[in-house]
């Protein structure tokens, strides 16, 4: 095995821990809309809620580096460049994160000014980290960006998938640097923050995750790279075509000037199309090539990535696009029911997927399958997709009546959420939650045990 | 069959890939010029910041269909008319202050942030001070919103109640301001029918 | 009343999931190569046509993003056979009829 492949291992193994410290926080999050007492003076639902979201972006960006350590040496036939100093930044920067913890759970806040943004706390959503873990994570994007460029100048080659990655990886770095101003304008601060969310979250990431799957299907169905990469370029052109346009539903009500509202909705409109598009691709490759797959829990949460992502991002994204729909849904539960389904979908089935067929390898099991994956397959999709409906009702009913019955006061906020509907979905969204957890947990015991539990009882269930 | 190979050949497909990811990122960024000159403060969207010494109001324009601010007369924020460089030295301080309390992981400004407390983006004129203008025995508006900041938990109407985010009387001075300011911003008629009982009078 | 909002929101949805059944159901008719499977799907899509439809006539959206939805609804049509066409020429080797 390739020390990067080591250092990739560690990457996916601490992206599941940090996934079960953002079940705990989510868990505690929404105790808080249930049980508004819950540690009141001590812990509030701002700190629980920003833990979260960044660890939210944190495991799944673990989840990538991952990936991408695991798949680069295969890609060249060479070690990686520069792994050891990637090494070294893997503990520092799980120390500062752990470190980050400690201060948003003891500290809290700072002082208003530079020093509390330096710090202790940002309060921007997303990129609450202080300043100086900002830093850090910019310089191990930079050193990770550089064992990828310096690898293909090594070899003296580059492939389609790789020349894709890093022509992604330059915006995703340069966007994040907007985790650093603190605009005084309000409106500013949101236009570039938007740009590095949804720029993230439906251009870099899409493509990103684009490659690390083209890597992942050659591996596990055999595909030929030349299909893969027409693939690959194809998704790139229709997604970011949609998507970087899109990025106007951000900009109907900021500040910003109102053609946004027909650019933004226009292309945004069209977001979910090449998603089917990926619908129908996985079916081909799950119809062509189910029987011969060896790696059954890989190949299902790759499906659940490609059907996750049309629905939670497409059809859910959908609903509330046009403009006319999201004045009355901009910022209620409804855009949190999107956010968990499309954030699950679109990322956390893949970065799962990635997990078990790094682990056959590893494990070196010629078949990897059992009981166990199915239930934490159940259990988290089950979960989430109760969580994300019982949100949705929330949501309908918070648009209903604060936004377009109450027109946004104090008075209505309230009436929203003393309603019957709205309150009877947070509980439901809670209870669905612990049924989520419980699929963590069984998830991470398989993850640990698969391939080394009894392989001939493995067999036998698979046919 | 020239034209199968074609399909069947990456390079045709990443040709594709670059020219229109070039064209959008091209009306990206001449959009973003036009609408940074909008968002700037004193541009045609965002009223500078010396607003804060004046009435501001929301109602229908009819040109537009929707709801826009209006800036009206004189109304001093805490008896003190601010110079443009003292108002952008307190709404830097708001600024700051609501980043350090992370009061969007609790609300959303514009509809953006958390959705834990209520929306803030027009928090200046929610209708409810009036009523607490009496519970907490203030004069004025700009007053009982630096009470209800200093203090929230002795005023809490409802289950769900603001924490006590210790803020000195300075702080939540800038936060009024920066509330003031924020009402004063033309957000294209978000949030629709806001208090339409009696912001407007 | 405002209740049109919902209504609305959720035929938008409908719309979007509709036309991801068109495509699962097609997909599935034609590895199958099941001809009732691909009429369901077709079904998925008439249907998905009703509501389109529905649409247009009763809810408050302005004329263009009418426009836009009935534009949206002709690209779900396009893009199943135009996707697997593709697939299945590209994939030469393992092409299954
Ligand atoms: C832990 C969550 C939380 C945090 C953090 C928080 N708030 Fe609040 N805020 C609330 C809740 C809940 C209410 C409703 C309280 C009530 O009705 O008594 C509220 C009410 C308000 C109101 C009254 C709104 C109106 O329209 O009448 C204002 C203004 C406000 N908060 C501003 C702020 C500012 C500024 C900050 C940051 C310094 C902040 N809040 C931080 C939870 C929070
Ligand atoms: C046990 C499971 C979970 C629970 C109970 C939970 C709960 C919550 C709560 C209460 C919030 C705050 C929303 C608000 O401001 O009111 C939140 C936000 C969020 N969560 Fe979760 N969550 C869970 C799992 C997940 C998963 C698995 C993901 C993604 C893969 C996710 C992604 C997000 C995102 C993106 C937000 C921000 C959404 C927004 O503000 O619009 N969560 N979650
Ligand atoms: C990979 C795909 C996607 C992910 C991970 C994703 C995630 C999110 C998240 C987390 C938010 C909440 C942001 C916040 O306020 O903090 C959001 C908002 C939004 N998303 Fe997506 N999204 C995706 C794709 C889409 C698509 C395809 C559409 C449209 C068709 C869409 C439409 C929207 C809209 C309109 C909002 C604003 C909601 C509001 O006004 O409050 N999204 N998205
Ligand atoms: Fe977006």
């Amino acid at each position: 095995m390739y020390r990067s492949q080591q250092l990739a291992l560690k990457y996916l193994a601490a992206a599941i821990v940090i996934f079960g410290a953002m079940v705990v926080a989510g868990l505690m999050s929404a105790y808080y809309y249930i049980n508004p007492d819950f540690l009141f003076g001590l812990l509030h639902f701002n700190i629980s809620k920003t833990l979260h979201i960044d660890t939210l972006v944190i495991w799944l960006l673990f989840g990538f580096i991952g990936a991408v350590y695991w798949y680069l040496p295969e890609e060249f036939g060479i070690e990686p460049v520069g792994i050891k100093a990637a090494e070294v930044l893997f503990y520092v920067l799980c120390a500062a994160i752990a470190v980050v913890t400690l201060v948003f759970v003891f500290i809290q806040y700072g002082p208003s000014n530079e020093v509390g943004m330096w710090l202790v706390n940002q309060g921007r959503k997303y990129v609450e980290a202080p300043r100086w873990a900002a830093v850090g994570i910019v310089v191990v994007m930079l050193v990770f960006a550089y064992n990828v460029i310096g690898t293909a100048i090594r070899a003296r080659k580059i492939t389609g998938i790789v020349g894709v990655l890093i022509v992604d990886l330059i915006p995703l770095i340069v966007l994040y640097l907007d985790a650093f101003p603190a605009a005084r304008n309000m409106s500013v601060d949101l236009f570039w923050w938007w740009w590095l969310v949804h720029m993230w979250v439906e251009a870099t990431w899409e493509v990103l995750i684009g490659c690390i799957m083209a890597w992942a299907l050659m591996n596990l169905l055999g595909t030929s790279r030349r299909i893969v990469e027409a693939w690959l370029y194809i998704e790139v052109a229709l997604v970011l075509g949609t998507g970087i346009l899109g990025l106007g539903h951000h900009y109907f009500w900021i500040g910003t000037p109102q053609y946004w509202l027909a650019v933004g909705g226009f292309f945004s409109a069209f977001e979910p199309l090449p998603l089917l598009g990926m619908v129908i691709h996985a079916i081909y490759d799950a119809g062509t090539h189910h029987m011969k797959t060896t790696n059954r829990p890989a190949f299902y949460w790759m499906l659940a990535e490609a059907f996750g992502n049309f629905i939670g991002a497409g059809v859910w994204g959908f609903m509330m696009t046009l403009p006319q729909v999201n004045l009355y849904s901009h910022g209620t539960q409804w855009t949190v029911s999107h956010g968990h389904f499309a954030f699950w979908g679109a990322y956390a089935c893949g970065v799962i997927s990635v997990c078990y067929l790094v682990l056959q390898k590893v494990r070196g099991s010629a078949f990897l399958d059992g009981i166990t994956w199915r239930w934490a397959f159940a259990a988290l999709n089950v979960g989430l997709v109760g969580m994300v409906g019982a949100l949705l009702i929330s949501g309908f009913a918070q648009a209903f009546i604060e936004r377009a019955q109450g027109g946004s006061t104090l008075e209505a906020f309230i009436a929203g959420q003393e309603n019957f509907w709205f309150l009877d979905g947070m509980y439901a969204r809670f209870a669905f939650g612990l049924i989520f957890a419980a699929g963590y947990v069984v998830l991470a015991y398989d993850l640990l045990t698969i391939g080394r539990r009894l392989p001939v009882h493995a067999m036998a269930v698979a046919e | 069959m020239a034209k199968v190979s074609q399909i069947e050949d990456p390079q045709f497909w990443r040709a594709g890939a670059i020219s229109i990811v070039l064209v959008m990122l091209i009306v990206l960024i001449m959009l973003t010029v036009d609408s940074l000159a909008a968002i700037t403060v004193g541009g045609s969207h965002v009223p500078p910041y010396t607003v804060i010494n004046q009435k501001i109001g929301y109602k229908l324009e009819s040109s537009r269909g929707i709801d826009v601010p209006t800036i009206g007369e004189k109304e001093l924020l805490f008896q003190h008319e601010y110079t443009p460089a003292e108002a952008e030295a307190l709404i830097d301080k708001g600024k700051l202050v609501i980043q350090s309390r992370a009061c969007m992981d609790c609300h959303t400004f514009f509809g953006n942030g958390a959705y834990y407390g209520p929306d803030l983006t027009k928090a200046w004129l929610d209708p409810a001070w009036e009523g607490w203008k009496g519970i907490t025995g203030a004069e004025t508006r700009a007053e009982a919103m630096t009470r209800f900041l200093m203090d929230p938990v002795k005023y809490r109407t409802w289950g769900r109640t603001m924490p006590n985010l210790h803020l000195s009387r300075e702080e939540a001075t800038a936060i009024v301001a920066y509330l003031k300011w924020m009402a004063a911003v033309d957000t294209n008629g978000f949030p629709a029918n806001f208090g339409q009982i009696s912001v407007n009078q | 009343m405002k209740f049109d909002l919902l209504e609305t929101a959720l035929l938008l949805g409908g719309i979007a999931f509709l036309a991801g059944c068109y495509g699962l159901l097609y997909g599935v008719g034609r590895l199958a190569q099941r001809q009732s499977i691909m009429l369901a799907g077709f079904a998925c899509y008439a249907f998905l046509c009703v509501l389109v439809a529905v649409i247009v006539s009763t809810t408050p959206l302005a004329g263009p993003w009418k426009a836009i939805v009935v534009v949206f609804a002709l690209g779900f049509l396009g893009i199943p056979p135009v996707t697997w066409r593709f697939l299945e020429r590209t994939h030469p080797h393992r092409r299954r009829s």
